[in-house]
């Protein structure tokens, strides 16, 4: 997917089509093997669970590179784990891992992994499987979008350049241990490497790296060690699990669990007729889905930001002035209230929750002082702008109608484009475009995905900054919090980041939304701000 | 026969090889490249020129344009369609899956639409100018005016939200899936399609039977001692079946359509939804493979109804021969 319709996690981008399209807990059903394993599909004490997405894709590796609409992630929730994971309030939790520590000079992170673990076919999983995960997801010859997890890592250089084939710096001194070892403190290590899915060495540690995309392994996963175990997929219907018995966390309630693929209206007619137990909704759809008998509404708050990210290698946006500007021509509270139901609030950084600080400018709706500052920065009336809408998501259509409606009521002449995918990825490599709204990485597990967004020196398409903005005070302070491992003392360095984006503006701060869920007959579900971590609790949820 | 069966083949071979070019000059004059598409912006920063460059060498990107078509032709006339940039895994894989939903779903949905309109045809010819007949050019008028995602839309909320007879979406349901439930997902779907069929085709069913039963020969037949339904099914319904099996056959790519719709509505995981959502994610591979299978649909279907045609009436078939 392209840049502006991501969610990240860590320095990574990850499950895009959830960001994007309002149709979250972004699971793939498009192509997948009809390959299906025994004893799937039975009914027991916690009854069948059926969750509804809206997006078609693919059943890939967890480690793939074909992540165009973000899917993969999604996918792998179900049965995937990594010896860390996210928790609903997007925090990191010990799962394979009973508990991490990183040393203080924040170069050697050890991960103490839980005794008497096995794999859903029963088979141990030790250090042998972490290492040999961390080799793979390493190593670019295995199309690994991961690659980039590890840069930090000792020996990582080796095995990109394919000298090696393993990391020197992760070692296993027994099977109950990994010690990961970086060139620099990198307090980072810990989200970027926790949750990483685990692959199963016992079945794959004999395919190349080059040959592991191609295992027919992943079109019929049939062992993991998440919550639930792959039995059967229908492409563009549905995917069928059945519980895991040796989850960690114990055998789930329900005995199997079913991903269907429907359109949006259609799945809150089965939502009624109870065909379905759980699926996301728009914010429009709240108030009807609330009269339901039966049905409960729930929301948490995205830990991303949608935000305006403005061209800031143009002359016409460099002014922060400008940008300042349409922050105060922009009426957040109006989209808010109006578009999205109040189901957000307003952002004024891109970071979220403790990093954000107190005494930021919150950059009231004032088309007076918006005008006044594009006088003082000598913008040009005349000047004409595009306003490029990503995608086919109704929301963000309709906020985007809003911004150049308020844009253009203080003198800013935006016109809206609707480009491909391929057209915007060739206007994003040109610098040709001018804005575009889009959702900012996810930062509420690792802060310092924003340097990727915004750092000097991650320009696009060599880096993830495709606004090109550049402020090297804001990459200095983050740079500290990266090598910083006392938590109070990253803390306080974000919020020094925070406030002088707060001031630069790099990109326009929208709002942060709200990630709301319907569901019935379903008991143990709590709402994630981050669609992807409902898996943290799914295995207490049960039906009827 | 069999020369025109021959020259019709020779044209319609013809037709592929130039459809296969421009489809495949469209999507190679869309803007990007699919390496692009394949790895995120982020992710391509992340890898190294030399393994981008890999991956280009692994799609066969770094080859001149036309290499890449003769490539391609020649791959996909021994059966090889290309990787789906999404799946990362076989065309002919992703579409054979899809392949048997549809089948059934198009079938089911043009039989029903074949007897629903000779139904409302024959009783609207045999009763032109009743109220019978009025009542029905009605219903088949406003079924025509009306979008199959609505109908469909209207389907589900009367016979799975408000009734509760049927299930929503879906081609089964969660557990064992027997074919009573298979039967009861499909239900749906198919008579959306075959509504949207019958809706017009009863137009001419009716059109078509109205001119025979006006015809001499019937008169002449029902003045030898024929009785009336001997006449109307023997003679009438016979020879006005030639202009309605040629309209059948071109129904076949509003059925196609049509299935697009359907299909994604009704969760069906067939072609149709593969279409929209392989358009969506410009998963090219996907979409040239289903451009050309649906280009010989309808040729092939334009072919059968021309022979089809010929078999039912004798004076068409001898035209042809010569």
């Amino acid at each position: 997917m392209t840049s502006i319709c991501k969610r990240r996690v860590r320095r990574q981008r990850r499950a895009a089509a959830a960001g994007c399209a309002a149709s979250v807990l972004a699971i793939a059903l498009g192509a997948c093997s009809t390959q299906a394993a025994s004893g799937g599909g039975t009914s027991g004490a916690g009854g069948t669970i059926n969750l509804a997405v809206f997006n078609t894709g693919s059943v890939t590796p967890p480690f793939s590179e074909l992540d165009i609409n973000g899917q993969v992630t999604g996918i792998s929730n179900v049965e995937n784990i990594g010896l860390l994971k996210e928790t609903p309030d997007s925090k990191l939790a010990p799962a394979l891992a009973s508990s991490y520590s990183l040393s203080q000079d924040g170069k050697t992170l050890t991960f103490h992994l839980r005794k008497n673990l096995k794999w859903s076919d029963g088979a141990p999983f030790t250090s042998r499987d972490v290492l040999y995960t961390y080799n793979q997801l390493a190593n670019p010859k295995t199309t690994s979008a991961w690659v980039g997890q590890f840069s930090t890592v000792v020996g990582d250089q080796a095995v990109v350049s394919g000298a090696a084939t393993t990391l020197s710096g992760i070692t296993a001194p027994d099977p109950y241990t990994v010690v990961v070892a970086s060139t620099t403190p990198d307090a980072s290590l810990i989200p970027a490497l926790g949750p990483l899915y685990m692959m199963p060495a016992h079945i794959l540690s004999g395919t190349p790296a080059a040959k592991l995309s191609d295992s027919q392994f992943f079109a019929s996963p049939t062992v993991s060690m998440g919550p639930y175990v792959f039995v059967k997929c229908v492409a563009g219907s549905y995917i069928q699990y059945k519980a895991n018995p040796h989850y960690y966390g114990g055998k789930p309630a329900a005995s199997s669990l079913y991903i269907r693929y429907m359109t949006s209206d259609v799945a809150l007619a089965a939502l009624k007729t109870g065909e379905i137990n759980l699926t996301q909704i728009d914010p429009s759809d709240v108030s009807t889905v609330q009269e339901m008998p039966g049905v409960h509404v729930t929301s948490a708050l995205d830990p991303i930001v949608y935000q305006l990210v403005v061209n800031n290698s143009k002359r016409q946006f460099s002014d922060p002035r400008v940008r300042q500007a349409m922050e105060y021509a922009i009426d957040r509270s109006a989209i808010i209230s109006r578009i999205l139901n109040g189901q957000a609030t307003p952002a004024n950084t891109i970071f979220v929750g403790d990093e954000i600080p107190a005494g930021l400018n919150p950059y009231p709706y004032d088309p007076a002082k918006a005008k006044s500052l594009l006088a003082a920065a000598g913008w040009n009336p005349a000047t004409q702008v595009s306003l490029i809408l990503e995608g086919n998501d109704q929301t963000r259509a309709l906020v985007t109608d809003v911004v150049q409606s308020d844009l253009r009521a203080v003198g800013i002449q935006a016109s809206i484009t609707s480009p491909s995918n391929a057209q915007l990825i060739a206007e994003l490599g040109k610098l040709s475009w001018d804005m575009f709204i889009s959702t900012g990485p996810d930062v509420a597990l690792d802060p310092n995905s924003a340097s990727t967004e915004f750092g000097c020196d991650s320009f696009y398409p060599g880096g993830d900054n495709v606004s090109h903005f550049c402020d090297k005070s804001w990459d200095s302070v983050m740079k500290q919090a990266l090598a910083t491992v006392d938590s109070a003392q990253r803390l306080d360095l974000y919020h020094q980041a925070a406030t002088i984006e707060n001031k630069d503006v790099p990109a326009v701060w929208l709002y942060d939304p709200k990630t709301i869920y319907a569901y019935r007959d379903l008991s143990g579900f709590t709402a994630a701000g981050d669609p992807n971590n409902i898996n943290s609790t799914m295995a207490l949820w049960s039906a009827g | 026969m069999l020369a025109f069966i021959t020259r019709r083949l020779v044209a319609c071979a013809v037709s592929l090889f130039v459809i296969s070019i421009v489809v495949f000059a469209l999507t190679r004059l869309t803007p990007g490249n699919p390496v692009d598409l394949m790895i995120s912006p982020s992710q391509a920063s992340a890898s190294t020129p030399a393994y981008l460059e890999l991956m280009r060498h692994r799609l066969g990107l770094d080859r001149p344009e036309y290499v890449q078509y003769v490539i391609w032709i020649g791959n996909t006339l021994r059966g090889d369609l290309g990787i789906s940039y999404v799946s990362g895994t076989s065309v002919s894989g992703v579409i054979a899956t899809r392949f048997g939903p549809t089948l059934l779903l198009m079938g089911t949905g043009l039989i029903i639409g074949i007897l629903l309109a000779c139904g409302f045809g024959l009783v609207s010819a045999m009763r032109a100018g009743t109220w019978a007949d009025h009542v029905i050019t009605f219903a088949t008028l406003t079924l025509v005016s009306i979008p199959s995602f609505f109908v469909s839309i209207l389907l589900i909320e009367v016979f799975a939200v408000n009734l509760g007879w049927l299930p929503t979406a879906g081609m089964s349901g969660s557990g064992a899936a027997g074919l009573a439930d298979q039967i009861r997902h499909l239900i749906l779907p198919a008579v959306t399609l075959g509504l949207a069929t019958a809706a017009w085709l009863a137009r001419y069913v009716r059109a078509s039977l109205v001119s025979e039963l006006s015809s001499d020969y019937l008169l002449t037949a029902l003045a030898k001692g024929a009785s009336p339904a001997r006449a109307l099914l023997r003679h009438a319904v016979r020879n006005a079946l030639g202009p309605v099996i040629t309209v059948i056959a071109l129904a076949v790519p509003s059925l196609i359509a049509g299935s697009a719709f359907v299909e994604t509505i009704f969760a069906w995981p067939g072609l149709g939804q593969l279409a929209v959502s392989s358009a969506t994610s410009e998963d090219y591979p996907v979409i040239i493979a289903l451009v050309l299978m649906v280009a010989v649909a309808v040729m092939t279907s334009n072919l059968a109804g021309e022979v089809a045609q010929a078999i039912a009436d004798p004076r068409i078939g001898a035209s042809r021969a010569r």
